[in-house]
């Protein structure tokens, strides 16, 4: 095998394992299915152009800064050719295909009849987190779907430690209300 | 429950961030104190409507993405060095041009200042003049014909919008607009990279039925403008300009069909 080809392959061994990572990112930075795959071939084409020049085992944090890079030139782009389109018009059924079953109990949740948060529906959660400003949803989103460090997602993100923390608190506090509300207001519209 | 203080500690314990000496004392606390237990449940069922939210990418992105890094090992193991970019060949000649520079520094810039002007001044006037002018449509029509006449109209052949549009990746400083109109009788063939008015720009190839549309896109600055027809050497040429990019479209195909597409697009 010659070393371009070894090159190519030990790429794929390591990037391809965090594509899920990758997509999810972009899908929650661009909000959009198509816009999010092209975003990830991007990234990943840069970074294995860039590939040689990495060092460390864990590729996962580079990897999804470049990611994040991709995701907002593109946001930037996309917003200059196109007027904005508010996201409101588009959410509210707009992932449908990927809610989870309605009512569903968390299973992690403890006395889970107190706890309304755990049985949101997941359109209620997508709509609560698209209201979040987009550095506490990519903050909260890399801490809780990708499960990463206070320190990756400081290096990823570009904000001091401290930042990330209060970031999380923020994000925490705002989708805890905003879920609390939406439940409120689909249980009264229920009603 | 010390409120800010014991909530952030919570969370730092959720988070496995919490130094090893504290996390039993917290641990106690969080199931001791009533309120603690209330913050402590409503973050993991909050963790876990996140988890399932996690959006999954469609299963082909995998062979998508292996077959793009295929295609750029390739490219790079046939070239290995990149094409020399304006940049580095405007770089290399300045380094030449060096003891000149010191000698006949003031001269040059003065001169050279004059000359841009001029050439600013030039084109200026010109583009006051020109709309997309005949010039643009003699390209566009020079540039399909040759794609007709070659064996191959297309370098990236593919029906998928999201094989064509990252193919532009790196080879155009801009993304040009890759819609599938299979559904509106038009089926995407490819892309290819052209030179119209004297920059590289992005062509997508188009059938319908058996006629071939070259569409050519590049970022154009100024308001939108209705499509302008044309008809040169039986083909049928439209020009509009959207969304800040200029778009060409020509075919043999009828005037009339091909005048779909920029409501289409």
């Amino acid at each position: 095998m010659d070393p371009g080809t070894a090159a190519l392959r030990d790429f794929e061994r390591q990037a391809l394992a965090h594509m899920d990572a990758a997509y999810n990112l972009a899908f929650w930075l661009v909000r959009e299915r198509a816009d999010a795959e092209d975003v990830v071939q991007d990234a990943y084409l840069r970074a294995f152009r860039a590939f040689a020049t990495v060092t460390g085992d864990d590729i996962k944090p580079w990897l999804l800064t470049i990611v994040r890079n991709v995701a907002y030139r593109w946001l930037s782009v996309r917003k200059r050719r196109t007027n904005v389109i508010p996201l409101d018009s588009v959410l509210p059924n707009a992932d449908r295909d990927e809610a989870g079953p309605v009512f569903e109990i968390a299973s992690d949740a403890p006395s889970a009849e107190d706890m309304l948060l755990g049985r949101a529906d997941q359109a209620l959660v997508h709509r609560a987190l698209d209201r979040l400003p987009p550095a506490f949803r990519e903050t909260i989103i890399l801490r809780e779907m990708e499960e990463l460090s206070y320190r990756d997602i400081a290096r990823i993100t570009e904000a001091p430690i401290g930042t990330v923390m209060s970031r999380l608190a923020r994000a925490r506090d705002q989708l805890k209300e905003e879920l609390t509300e939406l439940i409120a207001k689909e249980t009264r519209n229920a009603l | 429950m010390r409120c800010d203080h014991d909530r952030a500690r919570i969370a730092l314990l959720l988070d496995g961030e919490l130094p090893a000496p504290e996390r039993d004392a917290v641990t106690r606390q969080a199931s001791d104190c009533a309120d603690c237990r209330r913050y402590q449940s409503e973050l993991l069922a909050l963790r876990g409507q996140l988890r399932r939210a996690r959006a999954t990418p469609s299963p082909a992105l995998a062979d998508r993405l292996r077959l793009r890094l295929d295609y750029e090992a390739a490219e790079m193991a046939a070239g290995p060095a990149r094409p020399v970019t304006p940049g580095r060949r405007a770089a290399q000649l300045l380094d030449r041009l060096e003891p000149y520079w010191r000698a006949y520094g003031r001269q040059a810039a003065a001169v050279l200042a004059a000359c841009l002007l001029s050439v600013a001044a030039t084109l200026w006037w010109v583009g006051q003049n020109a709309g997309p002018g005949p010039d643009q449509a003699h390209d566009v029509l020079a540039a399909h014909v040759r794609s007709l006449l070659q064996d191959n109209s297309v370098q990236v052949a593919s029906l998928d919008t999201h094989t064509v549009k990252p193919w532009f990746a790196g080879r155009l400083d801009y993304t040009p607009v890759v819609k599938d109109l299979a559904a509106d009788g038009f089926k995407l063939e490819g892309g290819r990279l052209d030179y119209v008015d004297g920059r590289r720009v992005a062509a997508l190839v188009y059938l319908r039925r058996l006629h071939r549309i070259s569409l050519f896109i590049w970022p154009a600055e100024g308001p939108e403008t209705a499509p302008q027809r044309a008809k040169i050497d039986g083909y049928n040429l439209i020009s509009w300009r959207k969304a800040g990019m200029r778009f060409w479209a020509i075919s043999d195909l009828d005037e009339t069909e091909l005048g779909q597409l920029p409501e289409l697009l």
